[in-house]
């Protein structure tokens, strides 16, 4: 296997919850609790969970556009954490983020050209001579006419507008990319292209992906590897085609049996779960998924499961784990 | 068949500054009585303004019902006077929407604005109507339903809140429910609960219903039949069955072909190349025609129309059919 | 690969238009503000360019001629030394447009800065600068002018250079409240996903403050601006009525007012008072409606 370009070590991430007049601290949302995985050269890891579950927050803590509370976060051998600001952002361009929002993330006030190449100059890699035959180049790759440079972002639809935001990403030559619902805000016949594209430039490039979606199919058709977070943490961990063969979690077989599947005559058995998502304000003691899981045991109430590679790479925190 | 709701050639149009917007651009459909239908296409495709012109919710200006007939249990519902339109919403059809925070009053408490639709609709009491109300949450689920009925909009979650619109929108025993997109805001776990709950209301109280998507999955576990509008047409409508195992509009198929399935392994997804249009330039013909990988001369110049290949299923498409100049 | 090679065609013909170039069709829609906008560059025009074209010079006197009610060689009378009103009034309006222009200029740079060094760095900074800004709004505007006033007098500055006096004054004191605006929008702009792209590409927080978050605050600018100019004119004006802001013989519409105190005046000449007036009147009323257009014609949001 290739060399790790990513490792994240119990990472976690809490934010106050401030109240009162003094604006004490009076509690944490912890959004992410003890993240730990690794991420190789030119692999996907698919991150799912659903809302609340921290996945977004894992995507730019590690990016350091959060600051972390606790953890490590190493990439190429160098600790995010540990650099200045100015060493931060001269090492920015080798890790780039793809945003949810096509509309929220592209500047209304600047056209496309600037857009994109805007971190080019600024980073010392073209200047304005050559800058817009690199951001044409780089536009055409991602599949959008050089004649859109002048344009504003407005004037685009979200397919369009989100191969601007992956063009904006991709201009730098990053090494690893945190694409953090890419597809979502997409129309159906729209995510496809986007998806193909964005395996079209891994296999061009070599890059790393850590793409966070809830979209359970999105994630099975480009993750090599596939993460699920539940209330801040990993629950399971391990090859897509073992961990959607041979799922382990109670929470990673109840989502995947809930996610619909288009062929009608197809009836499947299906686990529905009780209740919702505990707030992570306030996350129940031992397992967090101990008050809607099916199988819950007395320990899972009072011990917190070890997150524990149970072979095959296949890491779990559960106290079933497979038996 | 029982007909509970019939549209004929349904015109719904926006006029902006920009030009006039054919949402809803000759649109017939049919549900019969306890009959889940789907509508399925992508946004602006024109469901969702489908639907709020039964119940003849469309602003207006800039919106306007341009022609056509809707049908309700035999009275046609754009010949009906304001009061005897709101009579029939939130009575006979209702309607539940996807983001149900925005579609719930913040300043009311669930229990009260349940109890204001039964008392609105049905000569009861504040206290029949409050045991009713208890009675219609417990039915979708809601666990403490006593407590809950007291509790305003933001103190539940997404899930609950949907629950608690679906309690609303059951609570007069409606015939026709009307779901847009209820479940496209929630996460997956709690999109099958309110699914699962969903189809068995419907077996309960033979309600039937009217469910707008955009998701293909939700569509196979949901309907009966389905119907797939393109940029505000029909392009193609059948039994559920019939559709997957045999979709004919090239539009379905790509739509089809290109959502990653969780239970098929594909190395490449196909794509529909091109964009949804844009509602103010469509092309001549088919509207379809620029995105089409089978597309011919004809579909340049001509728009197909709607035409049964058999099997109750329907398709406006130049491939099937030769002459369509009707 | 012909219809691909047509849509392109297309787009190289479209036109090809900005958000200012938007804003601008949207807001030539709107009647009210354009008949604003028209009344506006008249009136600058005739302050600019009037004084010029006038056979009189502002201080020329005519002792022959005083107080003589509007005739062919005086359009608008003469006043109590003979001076010629309409030249007067012309030159009065460049000092008080100038006066509402430059007392908002100052106003904007260091409001702009202010508001968007304070939300975009937050935390003890903006602590700081906010707490400044409170002291500046607790100034008392009329006594801190009436001290200023006097110690122009004590120092025998020239009225000529009264004038810069009471534009930095009015600039000065009216920045706190546009640092306000700007600082709430750079808060939710910061949240926006554009400027956390920003940060991932790693620009320098110059340009993500100058490029990227101010921009977005242009039209709230603009917008609060415009109607600052209307609000420094009136400062002006009423300053100069009180004998505070510019002094005779530089005329501004304050103080050409300032005539009707006498009541001999007010009831005998009007030609000396109400053409000021009626400036102020419809430069003011033409300012407001232009910036009203502007707010709906810079609608921030530019989705779709």
């Amino acid at each position: 296997m290739n060399e790790v370009i990513l490792s994240v070590k119990n990472l976690k991430k809490y934010f106050p919850i401030r109240s009162g007049v003094f604006q004490k601290v009076v509690g944490h949302v912890k959004a992410v609790d003890d993240v730990s995985f690794e991420l190789r050269k030119g692999e996907t890891l698919g991150l799912v969970g659903e809302s609340g579950c921290g996945k977004s927050t894992t995507g730019r803590t590690i990016l350091r556009l959060i600051e972390k509370t606790e953890g490590e976060v190493m990439f190429e051998g160098k600790d995010v954490y540990k650099l200045s600001r100015e060493e931060l952002r001269k090492l920015r361009p080798n890790m780039q983020i793809i945003f949810q929002d096509p509309y929220s993330s592209l500047n209304p006030r600047m056209t496309v050209g600037e857009i994109v190449g805007e971190a080019l100059i600024e980073h010392g890699m073209a200047n304005k001579n050559t800058v817009k035959a690199k951001v044409e180049e780089v536009l055409e790759m991602c599949g959008l006419s050089s004649y859109y440079i002048k344009r504003y972002p407005h004037e685009f639809s979200g397919g369009q507008r989100q191969r601007i935001g992956i063009a904006r990403a991709l201009a730098l030559n990053p090494k690893f990319i945190v694409c953090d619902e890419p597809v979502s805000a997409l129309d159906v016949s729209i995510q496809s292209q986007i998806v193909n594209l964005l395996c079209e430039l891994q296999q061009k490039f070599n890059f790393s992906y850590l793409f966070i979606s809830h979209d359970l199919s999105v994630v099975k058709h480009i993750s090599h590897r596939v993460g699920v977070m539940y209330l801040g943490s990993l629950v399971e961990l391990a090859d897509k085609k073992e961990i959607f063969k041979n799922p382990i979690h109670p929470y990673t077989k109840a989502l995947l049996s809930a996610v619909p599947i288009p062929d009608p005559t197809l009836k499947r058995e299906r686990i529905i779960l009780e209740g919702d998502i505990p707030s992570p304000a306030n996350p129940p003691k031992g397992c967090k998924f101990h008050t809607r899981c099916p199988y819950k045991m007395d320990i899972c109430k009072e011990v917190t499961p070890e997150y524990k590679d149970i072979g095959n790479n296949h890491f779990v925190a559960c106290h079933l784990d497979g038996r | 068949m029982d007909e509970l709701l019939i549209i004929k050639n349904l015109k719904t149009y926006f006029y902006t500054d920009e030009g006039v917007v054919k949402a809803v651009d000759d649109v017939s459909l049919r549900i019969n009585r306890g009959q889940t239908l789907c509508i399925v296409g992508e946004s602006g495709c024109g469901k969702s303004i489908t639907a709020m012109s039964i119940l003849r919710l469309i602003p207006d200006p800039p919106g306007k019902i341009e022609g056509g007939e809707i049908i309700f249990e035999g009275k046609d519902l754009l010949k009906l006077s304001d009061d005897e339109v709101r009579e029939i919403r939130g009575n006979k059809i209702s309607m539940i929407f996807q983001e149900p925070m925005t579609s719930l009053n913040p300043v009311f408490t669930i229990g009260n604005q349940i109890i204001e639709a039964i008392m609105l609709h049905q000569k009861l009491d504040k206290k029949e109507a409050t045991k009713k109300s208890v009675e219609a949450l417990k039915l979708v689920g809601i666990p403490r339903a006593e407590e809950i009925i007291n509790a305003y909009p933001h103190e539940l979650s997404g899930g609950m809140r949907q629950r608690a619109m679906i309690a609303m929108a059951m609570v007069c025993n409606p015939t026709l429910l009307i779901a847009d997109e209820p479940t496209t805001a929630l996460d997956v776990t709690i999109q099958a609960q309110i699914l699962d709950l969903m189809r068995k209301l419907k077996e309960e109280t033979k309600t039937s219903i009217m469910l707008i998507t955009h998701d293909l999955g939700v569509v196979a576990e949901m309907a009966e039949y389905v119907t797939v509008m393109y940029a505000g047409k029909v392009v193609e409508e059948a039994d559920v069955i019939e559709l997957f195992k045999n979709p004919k509009h090239p539009y379905t198929l790509g739509l089809l072909e290109s959502k990653p399935q969780i239970h098929i392994d594909k190395e490449k997804l196909y794509s529909i190349p091109g964009q949804v249009p844009n509602p103010f330039n469509l092309p001549k013909g088919c509207y379809f025609f620029p995105r089409c990988e089978r597309a011919m001369e004809i579909c340049k110049e001509v728009m197909p129309t709607l035409k049964e290949v058999g099997n109750g299923h329907k398709v406006a498409c130049h491939l099937y059919g030769g002459d369509n100049n009707e | 690969m012909q219809t691909v090679r047509s849509v392109e065609a297309k787009i190289r013909e479209e036109k090809i238009l900005g958000p200012w170039q938007l804003a601008w069709i949207r807001l030539k829609r709107n009647k009210l503000a354009m008949l604003g906008l028209y009344i506006l560059i008249f009136m600058v025009l005739l302050s600019v360019f009037g004084p010029m074209i006038s056979p009189y010079n502002m201080e020329t006197l005519d002792l022959s001629n005083i107080s003589a009610p509007p005739s062919l060689s005086h359009p608008l009378g003469t006043d109590e030394v003979g001076r010629d009103v309409l030249t007067r009034v012309m030159y009065a309006g460049r000092i008080s447009l100038s006066v509402g222009i430059v007392a908002v200029l100052i106003s904007v740079l260091i409001g702009s800065i202010v508001g968007a060094i304070s939300g975009y760095y937050g935390g003890i900074i903006d602590a700081v600068l906010m707490r400044i800004v409170d002291i500046f709004m607790c100034f008392p505007f009329l006594p801190l002018l009436l001290m200023v006033a006097a110690v122009m007098s004590d120092y025998k500055i020239h009225p000529n250079y009264r004038i810069y006096v009471v534009m930095f004054i009015i600039g000065i004191l009216s920045w706190p409240g546009l640092s306000r605006i700007i600082r709430g929008q750079i808060l939710s702009l910061r949240e926006q996903e554009f400027i956390q792209a920003a940060e991932a590409l790693g620009l320098r927080d110059r340009r993500k403050i100058f490029r990227h978050l101010l921009p977005n605050t242009f039209s709230s600018i603009i917008v609060s601006a415009t109607l600052e100019v209307a609000g420094a004119i009136l400062t002006e004006s009423a300053l100069s009525y009180l004998g505070l802001g510019v002094t005779p013989p530089t005329p501004s519409w304050g103080n050409m007012v300032n005539a009707v105190t006498d009541a001999y005046v007010f009831q005998f000449y009007p030609w000396r008072w109400v053409p000021p007036g009626i400036c102020i009147f419809i430069t003011v009323m033409a300012i407001n409606l232009l910036g009203d257009g502007l707010r709906d014609a810079l609608d921030p949001k530019l989705k779709h």
